[in-house]
């Protein structure tokens, strides 16, 4: 399995001086591709952070990070903002989408800051969308939509461009258990066709459907397992 | 450019979604271009108005004057000749002696203005012949007592302006003789009536000068100034060198007592004074521009405020600061462009209404148009480029947190 992501050492120090927070402390983890992994904190155990790290939206106060083997801890903001736009696709727990734009227009905004050109970037998002069954829903605004809908367009955003991970933060954290069950639904399909997923939870039911468990707490990995209990769906 | 075209749509669907605010931000850039719009329309239509005036009172002339307090010589008639001779172009040139006395016809006596000259005097008002002719060289010379007479004028006179032929009794310094009028004039322009509307009423006739200066105790053909018609374009050059022409024959040279004034050089002045004018109201015009642009830098502000969570999802998903900036930009342009397109449209309909109240002529040049729209991009830009930098570099941390 080749390595997708390597972190050496990282750490996150909020406030340097008197009253400094330790969000990361040492820490080291790598991710292969093609894995299904959860990482689970309480809140405060420095998840957040690491997720902010893993999505090229932060940068370590030391420590190093390479994703396919390049150094990308310490980058300009657009060279940041262009790893973001290839290499990672975000699934927020808020969805995290334009309320102006249509589910069709969130779905190209990605591939608009890619360059794509008009008519390729409209056949890619409607293929995304019709993946996440939302076929019927491409010119509704997401205030017209139902929470379980608009995480799915944000998924259809996250994976139009084709990323190599999916990163995904409380996906489900506001969602009803329907939504919910057909949200992990789709996420493990995406795994199975081929994609390296993250999911950052502190619900142990959602962690429970990864196949690598990684528990964090204050700022330090406690745990890193294979989940014996893991089954293909 | 597709990116380009991506923002400028996403600008204007984001002022339909504020459409309130959008048209409420826009009024102050609205105002100052109606107002640039109009102010350069009305100064074009004024300029305009005040030369047609001009010249329709006094038609282009030039006067040329000999300074007595530098030599005894005058002007003659030999001078007249002189200078049609070698100025062959020219309408022609007069003298103009002129008097007041009264004017009796049927219909009563009236005050009288008489202007008198050679038959070219008849170029120096813009107001048309109508009736008859105008006295000729012959009449001059031969000193007939003719006379061309207003046609309200003739009205008051006669009660008619089918006057030709019949005669008036005019007493100018307690001497009377008797004019047959051989010609009627179109009356005089607006601007001439506004001049003149609190003076008594006064009739106007114009006379040959030798007839006149016989009957009324004036020198005959001993002038101090000359009046040179001729068209506008060559009026400079052309009193320039009668000016030359009448030093050299009357031996003045070095003297310096033979000057030339042209008409020309009040429109300059006309030009100097609506251009001083126009200047000071477009800086008017252009502080409510710059006032207007500072609102929507406001509001611009508030709106990057407002919209942190989208900047936020923006740039987490990979848009560069350059394309936040330009989104913004695009948006500040946008919204100032269309509040120059609804000012362009306001000032026309203003000046079209002003212009129509004072009845003056329209004047819209296309630069303005061009030059208001683009300056309302300008204002977008200028104080849309601080708004816009401040989205630019949030961090998209910080700016999901919101």
């Amino acid at each position: 399995m080749k390595k997708l992501v390597e972190i050496k050492d990282v750490c996150k120090i909020y406030n340097p001086g008197e009253n400094e927070v330790r969000a990361l402390n040492h820490i080291n983890l790598t991710i292969g591709e093609g894995e299904l992994v959860a990482i689970i904190g309480q809140s405060g155990s420095g998840k957040s952070t690491l997720m902010n790290m893993l999505g090229c939206l932060d940068t370590p106060t030391s420590g190093k990070y390479f994703l396919h083997g390049h150094d990308v801890s310490h980058m300009t903001d657009d060279e940041q903002s262009d790893i973001r736009n290839r290499e990672i696709g975000f699934i927020f727990q808020g969805f995290n989408l334009i309320q102006s734009l249509t589910a069709m227009e969130n779905v190209e905004l990605p591939l608009i800051y890619r360059g794509v050109g008009k008519r390729e970037r409209e056949r890619l998002a409607d293929a995304a969308l019709n993946s996440v069954g939302l076929e019927k829903r491409k010119t509704h605004r997401p205030n017209e939509m139902s929470g379980g809908q608009q995480q799915r367009v944000a998924i259809a955003r996250a994976i139009a461009q084709a990323p190599p991970i999916l990163l995904a933060d409380e996906p489900t954290g506001n969602l009803d258990s329907a939504s919910s069950r057909e949200i992990m639904k789709i996420i493990k399909r995406l795994y199975s066709e081929g994609r390296t997923v993250i999911i950052i939870t502190h619900d142990p039911g959602i962690a429970a459907q990864a196949k690598r468990i990684i528990t964090i707490s204050d700022g330090m990995i406690q745990s890193d397992i294979i989940n014996p209990d893991y089954k293909e769906d | 450019m597709s990116k380009l075209g991506e923002y400028i749509k996403s600008a204007i669907k984001q002022m339909k979604h504020n459409g309130y605010r959008t048209l409420m931000t826009m009024l102050g850039i609205v105002i100052g271009i109606a107002a640039v719009i109009a102010v350069v329309a009305l100064g074009n239509g004024m300029k305009q108005y005040v030369k047609d005036q001009i010249n329709g009172i006094a038609g282009n002339y030039g006067i040329v004057m000999i300074d007595t307090s530098k030599t005894t010589d005058f002007f003659t008639p030999d001078d007249i000749s002189l200078l049609e001779e070698e100025l062959p172009d020219i309408k022609g040139a007069s003298p103009n002696d002129y008097g007041e006395g009264k004017a009796k016809g049927p219909r009563g006596t009236f005050l009288a203005t008489v202007q008198s000259g050679s038959e070219a005097l008849q170029y120096a008002f813009g107001n048309k012949l109508i009736k008859g002719s105008y006295f000729t060289r012959q009449q001059v010379e031969s000193g007939q007592r003719v006379c061309v007479m207003l046609q309200n004028d003739a009205k008051k006179l006669f009660g008619t302006d089918e006057c030709l032929g019949k005669e008036i009794e005019l007493s100018i310094n307690g001497k009377s003789a008797t004019y047959t009028v051989v010609g009627i004039r179109e009356n005089t322009n607006e601007l001439y009536n506004f001049f003149t509307q609190d003076m008594d009423y006064s009739v106007t006739l114009e006379a040959p000068y030798t007839s006149f200066a016989s009957d009324y105790g004036y020198d005959i053909g001993k002038w101090y100034q000359l009046i040179l018609f001729t068209d506008q374009d060559v009026l400079q050059k052309r009193c320039d060198e009668a000016k030359v022409i009448l030093t050299n024959a009357h031996g003045l040279r070095g003297a310096n007592a033979i000057s030339s004034y042209s008409m020309a050089d009040m429109t300059g002045e006309i030009d100097t004074i609506m251009g001083g004018a126009s200047k000071f109201l477009i800086l008017v015009a252009f502080i409510s521009l710059v006032v207007g642009g500072i609102g929507i830098m406001n509001i611009m502000l508030v709106s990057v405020t407002e919209r942190t969570r989208e900047i936020g999802i923006r740039k987490s998903i990979g848009a560069r600061t350059g394309a936040i900036t330009m989104q913004f930009l695009s948006e500040a342009a946008i919204l100032t462009l269309s509040g120059g397109i609804l000012g362009i449209i306001l000032g026309i309909v203003l000046a079209k209404v002003m212009c129509k109240m004072i009845n003056m002529p329209l004047i819209i040049p296309p630069t303005s148009i061009v030059g208001a729209a683009l300056f309302s991009i300008m204002v977008g830009l200028i104080f849309g480029l601080y708004p816009a930098r401040k989205a630019a570099k949030m961090k998209p941390i910080d700016a999901l947190r919101v």
